[in-house]
């Protein structure tokens, strides 16, 4: 009964009432979706990170990974696939060759880390191949041995890149909201091939003023880039013996995945042909990568692993990106930080609601307490009376926030024009795909019970503490 | 019977530096089933009277006994326990809780006392009938008149059985027909069950029924008649 009398009372004055729930709702909903964005640029990178990078488990000669020299490698790949791949829980792995070298064309040079990978096998461990750029671009299917796989990054230090502003680039610069009025004014410059970044935007200066240009800037580079197709280039790197030795390689596709940092260091080439260059048998190689059906056994499989070879280091992905772990642990204390701060905004309001609702309500309370309602009573009625009032509104919040992440989950939130190149440049996805767990849902609402039974302590002792004899004659 | 003996009951309220002295040393007995009202002129000390015989006020010196109880000894908690069980109230302004039925008033001390909920639904109708309200037990005291909030408020009083009803200047909101019907009723409940009424007020129509009128001024007893 007093559980229904709390809830009536929070119904007497409903414009007040009203008030406070709209209050928790808004501060949750923006709690929440804020926390729902966090948890999804999180996890977009570490999933981005595990399919593109690392996979789940690693494993190399414990000497490679100290010192990242060539000669510390494993020769026993096919014993080490036929173990893991009868172990339950494996998916699928790949054998790596890991080097570093120099890429060199007649535009630039860099250095970088050159994978000698298995194409075919590759694909069922990272989604490079999901991640080709270029237009006619390929993932190894020109069946020659020396096809190389470069990132867009790398391809612009390399001066591969040209500007070409097509109907497709004027379609996809509408998409994102480029007024279509001055879409028209493009139409001098279209189809039109620039050599360099440079001319390009010396162009559109001409059309358009600086600031605008600016403004689009990562639009008209990324819509307009094309690379010089079939390129060659000629990567060098040392041999079994130390020697420097190389070839010259054709760029069949160019990649471009979230990381700028990993797109700029990684480069894919056979790696049979790769091996024969260095000197090595088919069997040898520098890195196992595998790929697990559920990244929650990770561990387990891991000690599988290293008991059966335990001269080899095995490294799960918690190892190999520590701050992939950190940052996710990070964010969690963030996310609940971020809940916190509304709701202790919000308990001001609700601790004035309820300070009211006592004070407006002095004769009544003098009265329970005259008749033989005990104070533990009156206390728990007033408690109950906020905890009801501020869930009511985190349920609205939370639900609403529910039915909107599950759509933006979905479509996503695309910051390219506002935030792309930002976002790139540490190694994040510029389109967000919102996700709020189960346990968030349950973390808040124990949150929001939490605040409202610190909101409910001074109202109550306030309630408890007036003296029926008073309360019963007062005007209130 | 003696329900309640109040010796030497003295209270002295601390306002600022200066000392009121509500009431000085009044000793009194009420008997089971006595209609008394305490009269007096505002400030006479009747509501502090009334207010330390029910436990929601403590004396400064002197003894209030009920039942055999001397109520000064208990702690709050249990003084809260002891007036649920054995004092019913009527106050002057009803009190009645907004948000609940006439019903729902009216059971709520029975819920507070543990009671299960078809015997609080059956007890509540039944004194709701009794007070000649048997029709209006779904209304909220905001749909009915202060004469019906008060008849409710008398059913509440009754509704944990009490040992005795302290009912302060209940008809003072009242117009004559309403104050008529509810005397005509706690009239009756005394007459026909014996329940133990004390009254203070102003109003010369309770004055007019009470079987035992005590007459205090300045604190004091000034006169104790009964008819």
């Amino acid at each position: 009964m007093i559980l229904s009398v709390a809830w009536k009372n929070v119904w007497r004055n409903k414009l007040r009432s009203l008030v406070v729930i709209f209050a928790v709702i808004i501060g949750l909903l923006a709690g929440s979706f804020g926390v729902a964005i966090m948890e999804g640029v999180t996890k977009t990178r570490a999933k981005s990170q595990i399919n593109n990078e690392i996979s789940h488990i690693q494993i190399h000669n414990p000497k490679f990974s100290d010192n990242n020299e060539a000669k510390y490698r494993m020769n026993n790949y096919n014993e080490i696939e036929n173990y893991i791949s009868s172990l339950n829980g494996y998916k699928s792995s790949s054998s790596r060759i890991c080097i570093s070298g120099m890429l060199n064309t007649s535009g630039g040079n860099a250095a970088t880390y050159i994978y000698g990978i298995n194409p075919e096998k590759e694909k069922t461990v990272t989604e490079i191949y999901k991640h080709i750029t270029n237009t006619n671009g390929t993932y190894f299917e020109g069946n020659k041995k020396n096809e190389v796989l470069i990132s867009e990054t790398l391809a612009k230090k390399l001066k591969l890149d040209r500007y070409k502003v097509t109907n497709e680039t004027v379609k996809k610069l509408f998409d994102s909201g480029f007024p279509e009025s001055d879409t028209i004014k493009l139409q001098p410059i279209k189809n039109i091939q620039y050599r360099t970044h440079k001319d390009y935007f010396n162009e559109l200066r001409k059309i358009f003023d600086t600031k605008f240009v600016e403004e689009y800037e990562y639009l008209f580079l990324n819509y307009a880039i094309e690379f010089k197709s079939r390129a060659s280039l000629v990567i060098s790197f040392q041999n079994k013996k130390s020697e420097i030795t190389g070839d010259k390689f054709k760029i069949t596709g160019i990649y471009k995945t979230s990381n700028r940092m990993y797109d700029e260091m990684s480069v894919f080439v056979n790696k049979k042909y790769l091996a024969s260059l260095i000197g090595y048998d088919d069997n040898e190689s520098h890195e196992i990568a595998i790929l697990l059906n559920n990244r929650d056994e990770t561990d387990d499989f891991a000690e599988k692993i290293k008991e059966k070879f335990p001269y080899l280091e095995i490294k799960t992905w918690k190892e190999i990106d520590p701050m992939l772990v950190m940052i996710a642990e990070y964010m969690v204390i963030y996310n609940y930080f971020l809940i916190a701060l509304i709701l202790a905004a919000l308990s001001f309001g609700i601790i004035n609601t309820m300070l009211m609702a006592i004070m407006e309500r002095t004769k009544e309370l003098g009265m329970l307490a005259a008749i033989g309602m005990n104070r533990k009573r009156i206390f728990s009625m007033i408690m109950v009376e906020t905890i009801f009032l501020t869930i009511t509104g985190a349920i609205v919040g939370l639900v609403t926030n529910f039915f909107i992440i599950s759509k933006l989950s979905k479509t996503g939130i695309d910051l390219t024009k506002q935030m792309g190149e930002a976002f790139e440049a540490i190694g994040y996805n510029s389109k967000i795909y919102p996700d709020m767990g189960l346990e968030y849902y349950v973390g808040i609402t124990l949150l929001v019970i939490f605040a409202a039974i610190l909101s409910s302590i001074y109202p109550a002792i306030k309630a408890v503490k007036l003296n029926p004899a008073e309360a019963v004659r007062t005007d209130a | 019977m003696k329900i309640i003996e109040v010796k030497n009951l003295n209270k002295i309220y601390h306002e600022g530096e200066i000392n009121v002295h509500a009431v000085r040393g009044i000793d009194l007995v009420i008997e089971q089933g006595e209609f008394t009202a305490i009269v007096g002129p505002s400030g006479s000390g009747k509501t502090t009277l009334l207010n330390m015989i029910g436990g929601l006020d403590n004396p400064t010196e002197g003894e209030i006994v009920i039942d055999e109880i001397n109520i000064g000894n208990l702690k709050s908690s249990q003084l809260t326990d002891f007036r649920m069980k054995n004092i019913g109230f009527v106050f002057q302004a009803y009190n009645l809780i907004p948000v609940l039925t006439a019903k729902e008033n009216v059971e709520f001390i029975m819920h507070l006392q543990g009671k299960s909920k078809k015997e609080r639904a059956d007890r509540a109708i039944q004194l709701l009938e009794e007070v000649g309200l048997g029709e209006r037990v779904n209304s909220r005291p905001s749909k009915l008149s202060g004469g019906q909030q008060q008849r409710v408020a008398v059913a509440r009083a009754l509704a944990s059985k009490p040992k005795f009803i302290l009912a302060d200047e209940p008809t003072a909101n009242l117009d004559s027909e309403s104050t008529a019907n509810l005397l005509d009723i706690m009239e009756k409940l005394n007459r026909e069950e014996n329940i133990t009424f004390i009254f203070s007020t102003h109003d010369a129509r309770v004055v007019n029924k009470a079987r035992r009128v005590i007459t205090i001024d300045d604190g004091k007893i000034m006169s104790d008649i009964t008819k």
